[in-house]
């Protein structure tokens, strides 16, 4: 399930995810069927092994030269590391509504979008302790915890 | 800093093509549609791959170690990495002590800094030239325009001004149409819900100049309500529509080119006295400081923003209202 939160002071937000994928992450999540499928939707490339990137864009790539969208998306489904949700392209929330069927994701939301729209089943406002099913009732929860009004 | 400038960044596969002409600007867009990579190639780029901005040296504004102060008159990117890296306050320091102009690469909301809504670019993949090149578009205002393309006669407005514009639409709606002031544009999404449903055509005005970080939370809300049919207009600002009075004999450049005039020196020399506390960040700040300074001492077109409006404006209200061709006043 996606679980959202507004007050900043809730939970420690990770630190870049591009640096924890290029440093940090197990070769192993790398190379799953998982990881290859976000490279192909998000970057249109194809993941040819941990080490090679075949984009139609940029040519031959490393993995370190995927988007931060794609590298966010392997981190949020391999780690429990909590990010912002305007680190993810809205390309990128129908993938993590899939990942979300699977396990708890907690983001911190510093933006609004439209969860159900991208394939989320329901969301969790973890302020208010209250479960939203719609997209309208999501932007509702979210102006009326003063999620637009919140600067960091 | 001022004047509009021309970005371009050309490799084989990609091109870049963005005109920047306020102090601010967002790049935003789906991931993997290159907008890091816009970064990267400035900064690892020599002379081999083509990069123009009119003149304007362009440099990139990164490194968790960079905590110096930039040089003006540039052209700053700044990638979402840096910004988490360095801090968002670290980040607001240095962006507004500095006079140079940055495109900022990000989805995130800057509540404090003057975004215009015309100047949120959208990174598109879908959109190739014709030599098959990725190029920018920006395509956030035409979302606005695609909103309300017909005319229509509001019901209720709602202004994000609670003085002297909220004192003029409230003056000549009267006994037609209700008016409400939201007391700044972050209240704008409240007074939306707040009134939805209870009013057949909900109209709302804001300055379009800085009204870039609350635009996205109001076009989800619009995109998946069900209720009143709701407009958003949204004119430079409310000073720059009274600006479009003829009569005031404003020069043109004023609005028509005003990347060129909106600065504290320009402000100076037209004006022949100190505006060195004053901050010109932003297009609505240069009207909110025109307008008064133009029309001080003038008895019948003098302005102030906390005050109701002289006569000489519902006078010419016509030649305000024309500037909202899209609403039917009365």
């Amino acid at each position: 399930m996606l679980k959202v939160y507004i007050e900043r002071s809730l939970y420690e937000l990770a630190g870049s995810a591009s640096a924890y994928f290029d440093y940090m992450l197990d070769d192993k999540y790398i190379e799953t069927d998982f990881s290859k499928r976000v490279v192909k939707e998000i970057d249109k490339s194809e993941l040819v092994n941990r080490n090679y990137v075949l984009s139609p864009v940029l040519g031959s790539i490393s993995t370190k030269n995927i988007s931060g969208g794609a590298k966010i998306l392997i981190c949020t489904m391999y780690t429990d590391k909590i990010y912002r949700a305007s680190s993810f392209g809205d390309n990128c929330f129908p993938i993590l509504a899939d990942i979300c069927r699977e396990k708890d994701v907690i983001l911190l939301m510093d933006v609004s979008f439209t969860p159900f729209r991208a394939g989320f089943d329901k969301v969790y406002f973890i302020d208010s302790d209250k479960t939203v099913y719609t997209d309208m009732d999501f932007i509702k929860e979210f102006a009326r915890l003063g999620g637009h009004k919140r600067y960091d | 800093m001022t004047g509009r400038y021309r970005l371009i960044v050309e490799t084989l596969r990609l091109r870049y093509d963005i005109t920047l002409k306020r102090k601010y600007t967002l790049l935003r867009g789906d991931s993997g549609t290159g907008k890091s990579e816009l970064c990267t190639i400035i900064d690892r780029a020599d002379k081999e791959v083509k990069i123009s901005c009119d003149g304007l040296p362009v440099h990139i504004l990164g490194g968790h170690s960079f905590r110096g102060v930039c040089l003006p008159n540039c052209l700053y990117i700044v990638d979402e990495e840096t910004i988490n890296a360095w801090g968002i306050d670290d980040f607001m320091e240095i962006v507004k002590c500095t006079d140079s102009y940055f495109l900022i690469i990000s989805r995130r909301n800057f509540t404090r800094l003057p975004i215009s809504v015309s100047e949120i670019y959208y990174l598109d993949m879908k959109q190739y030239d014709r030599v098959g090149k990725l190029v920018t578009e920006n395509r956030l205002k035409n979302r606005f325009l695609n909103i309300q393309r017909d005319s229509f006669r509001p019901d209720l407005i709602i202004t994000e001004d609670s003085n002297s514009g909220y004192y003029f639409f409230s003056g000549i709606t009267k006994g037609w149409c209700e008016c409400i002031t939201a007391n700044g544009r972050t209240n704008i999404l409240d007074k939306l819900i707040e009134n939805d449903g209870k009013y057949d055509k909900i109209c709302v005005i804001v300055d379009g100049a800085a009204f870039g970080d609350c635009v996205e939370a109001i076009i989800h809300y619009i995109s998946t309500h069900r209720g009143s049919d709701i407009y958003i207009m949204v004119p430079e600002s409310f000073e720059a529509l009274l600006l479009g009075i003829n009569a005031l004999g404003v020069d043109a450049r004023i609005l028509e080119e005003t990347w060129d005039v909106c600065d504290i020196g320009f402000l100076s020399g037209e004006f022949n006295k100190d505006f060195s506390t004053y901050h010109t960040e932003s297009w609505e700040r240069f009207y909110n400081a025109y307008l008064p300074n133009l029309t001080s001492g003038d008895k019948e077109t003098e302005y102030s923003k906390t005050s109701d409006l002289k006569p000489f404006y519902y006078i010419n209200r016509q030649e305000i209202l024309k500037q909202l061709p899209e609403v039917v006043w009365g």
